[in-house]
């Protein structure tokens, strides 16, 4: 298989003791990987070391078969947008868009139509006239989009382009640039730090820690089954139980669960908010309903356990049956068993058990 | 009348302050402009008696004024050159590297402003007699270049920081090299605080007296110079009528540079970060 972009060993570590540390990563073409971590996990030095604006201390970056390593940002086949202040404020958007292309000595007329394309794309015909302050904060993220399209770059690296954007114009934004990726056919690094973002646009997602990839898969496993403690916390909701294991059992409530390889220790079971149910017949946990959250077409339920509070989505329509105060069992349809940060099972409970409850219900 | 009639209570007071405030404000202003153009104007009328043109013709007719205006214009020229060569590099240095006591080599610039002028002018004096550098022309620039160290490099400096990195780097990345980024993008995006600062080398060159006085004499007797003997040899006309020549290249290039003058322009040139 052909990649278009290989990180091999990269390693930079700062002073104060952050950075990465010997990353391997290979992006292949057409896809969308994103970098996604916490503040300070080093995501973003990975993405400036591709892009140029930081020397790795060790490590190679090789894109389409070539090593860019010891190359200045003004030589690499890449191009970067930035989480803000991408505008030039001094030139309108026609020199804004037009700049790389007048440094190369384009024809006049083909940077004309170089430019229209690109505002087309990124729908926003006719700004050409205006200036950066005249625009609003997601017009000017897109009109930063369409300047780096414009560089044909091998491989695009977006910095929380979005990050600074109220919620609606992000959802909007990232649909877009997943159109135009679908028509360019783009490589692209995403780095974010918005777990929701990252599930929606990415193809692949590394999940990163300290300095470290702690999963890379596409979203779907990310999600179903995080690999890692850190990585189960860090997507999604979760709710967290800390289980002393005997001889390789759990026990919950009234379920016992047999986990590979832990022995007599201790174990974070985690469980989705959906994989919570509540239930009359044969409950593994009984509790109290303690707070019920809308937030649209579902609720947040919580229910109040001798395992500490455990949370759950509950669909609107069964809501009615349900009030604060009130005595409910509670059923665990899936959940996840972590020792010593690693994924010991990830057990689905049978159907049948999960049958018995909606036919209860 | 109407026009108070139509105002509420309360504003006539705030109407009152603020003539009062403009009274006080433009009051010797208009005594000034009065004076100039004035024949004769004895105690106690309230207006001139006649009007002329005389003193300006004075002025203007008198060899020693009238060089006096041109070499004051010409000095201030080059002082503005010469401190925005010396201190844009500086001022981009402050904004931009990290080096050991940097804030304090920023606070020095201030100190030329802290002692009593004459004092650091006698001392400076001292040291241009060694290299030879009294009654020169050299000599009057260095003096004027030495008070305006501090506008030039800590307002473009504040400029400087402005540009966000980002911003820098989008512009390597579309293929410029460092130093077509400082002149396509670093520059133009500082602009508007290196020319607030020009503009204020300028005037404070323009309005230099005392260092001048001391260095520049006998030879160069530019316009402040001139006007103190002015004041104390001629009628008070006279020297209305060279304090409206000494200001009104103030009030043009305050005129002009008022798309530049914003408060944080200003503001943000006296931070010390």
């Amino acid at each position: 298989m052909h990649m278009q972009l290989e990180i091999k060993g990269l390693t930079n570590i700062y002073k104060t003791g952050e950075g990465i540390r010997n990353i391997h990563l290979q992006v292949k073409k057409g896809e969308l990987l994103t970098l996604l971590g916490p503040s300070g996990c080093g995501k973003t030095t990975i993405l400036r070391s591709v892009g140029g604006f930081v020397t790795p201390q060790e490590g190679q970056i090789i894109i389409d078969n070539e090593d860019i390593s010891k190359y200045s940002p003004e030589k690499r086949p890449t191009a970067m947008v930035f989480q803000s202040y991408n505008l030039w404020p001094h030139m309108d958007i026609y020199n804004n868009l037009a700049f790389s292309m007048k440094l190369k000595k384009m024809k006049k007329e083909a940077i004309n139509e170089r430019v229209q394309w690109a505002l087309k794309l990124v729908h926003l015909d006719g700004m050409e006239k205006k200036f950066p302050s005249e625009l609003s904060g997601g017009q000017q993220q897109r009109i930063a989009l369409a300047r780096a399209l414009l560089l044909d770059p091998q491989v695009l690296l977006l910095d929380e382009p979005f990050s600074a954007l109220d919620a609606k114009l992000r959802h909007e934004l990232r649909e877009q640039l997943r159109e135009i990726q679908a028509i360019q056919k783009l490589t692209m690094i995403f780095v974010t730090h918005d777990q929701e973002e990252a599930l929606a646009i990415s193809d692949r997602i590394a999940v990163m820690n300290k300095g470290k990839i702690e999963q890379l898969d596409a979203p779907k496993e990310i999600y179903n089954s995080p690999k890692t403690y850190f990585v189960a916390n860090f997507i999604g909701k979760m709710n967290f139980i800390e289980l002393q294991a005997q001889d390789g059992i759990v026990q919950l409530g009234n379920s016992s669960f047999e986990v590979a390889d832990v022995g007599n220790s201790k174990v974070q079971t985690a469980i989705r908010l959906e994989d919570i149910e509540i239930t009359d017949v044969d409950p593994d946990v009984n509790g109290i309903i303690k707070k019920i959250m809308m937030l649209g077409h579902y609720a947040e339920v919580t229910i109040q356990t001798e395992f500490g509070l455990l949370k759950t989505f509950i669909e609107k329509r069964k809501l009615e049956t349900l009030s604060v105060e009130q005595h409910v069992g509670v059923c665990i349809k899936a959940a996840r068993f972590y020792g010593n940060n690693e994924l010991k099972s990830n057990i689905k409970r049978s159907s049948t058990h999960v049958k018995e409850f909606e036919a209860a219900y | 009348m109407w026009y108070f009639k139509a105002l509420p209570r309360g504003k006539i007071i705030e109407f009152f302050i603020v003539a009062v405030f403009c009274l006080f404000f433009f009051g010797p202003l208009l005594n000034l402009v009065l004076l100039a153009f004035s024949g004769e104007w004895r105690y106690p009328s309230k207006l001139p008696s006649s009007w002329s043109l005389d003193w300006w013709k004075y002025v203007f007719g008198n060899d020693q004024i009238v060089h006096s205006i041109l070499l004051s214009f010409s000095i201030a020229t080059i002082v503005t050159i010469v401190s925005i060569i010396i201190c844009i590099p500086a001022a981009y240095a402050f904004a931009r590297l990290q080096f050991p006591l940097r804030r304090v080599f920023l606070f020095s610039f201030l100190l030329t402003n802290a002692f009593p002028k004459m004092g650091l002018y006698v001392a400076v004096g001292v040291m241009f007699y060694k290299f030879g550098l009294m009654n020169t022309f050299v000599g009057v620039v260095l003096i004027h270049v030495i008070n305006t160290l501090m506008y030039m490099t800590w307002i473009p400096s504040a400029a400087f920081k402005n540009v966000q990195k980002s911003q820098e780097e989008a512009a390597r990345d579309s293929g410029a090299s460092p130093l077509r980024v400082f002149w396509h993008i670093t520059l133009p995006i500082a602009a508007p605080g290196i020319i607030v600062a020009s503009i204020f080398t300028f005037l404070s060159s323009l309005d230099e007296a005392q260092g001048t006085l001391l260095v520049g004499i006998p030879d160069f007797q530019t316009m402040p110079v001139i006007m103190y003997s002015i004041i104390a040899d001629y009628p008070a006309n006279a020297g209305a009528v060279f304090s409206i020549i000494l200001t009104l290249p103030t009030i043009v290039l305050l005129l002009a540079a008022r798309k530049f003058l914003g408060s944080d322009a200003i503001a943000g040139g006296f931070q010390m970060k």
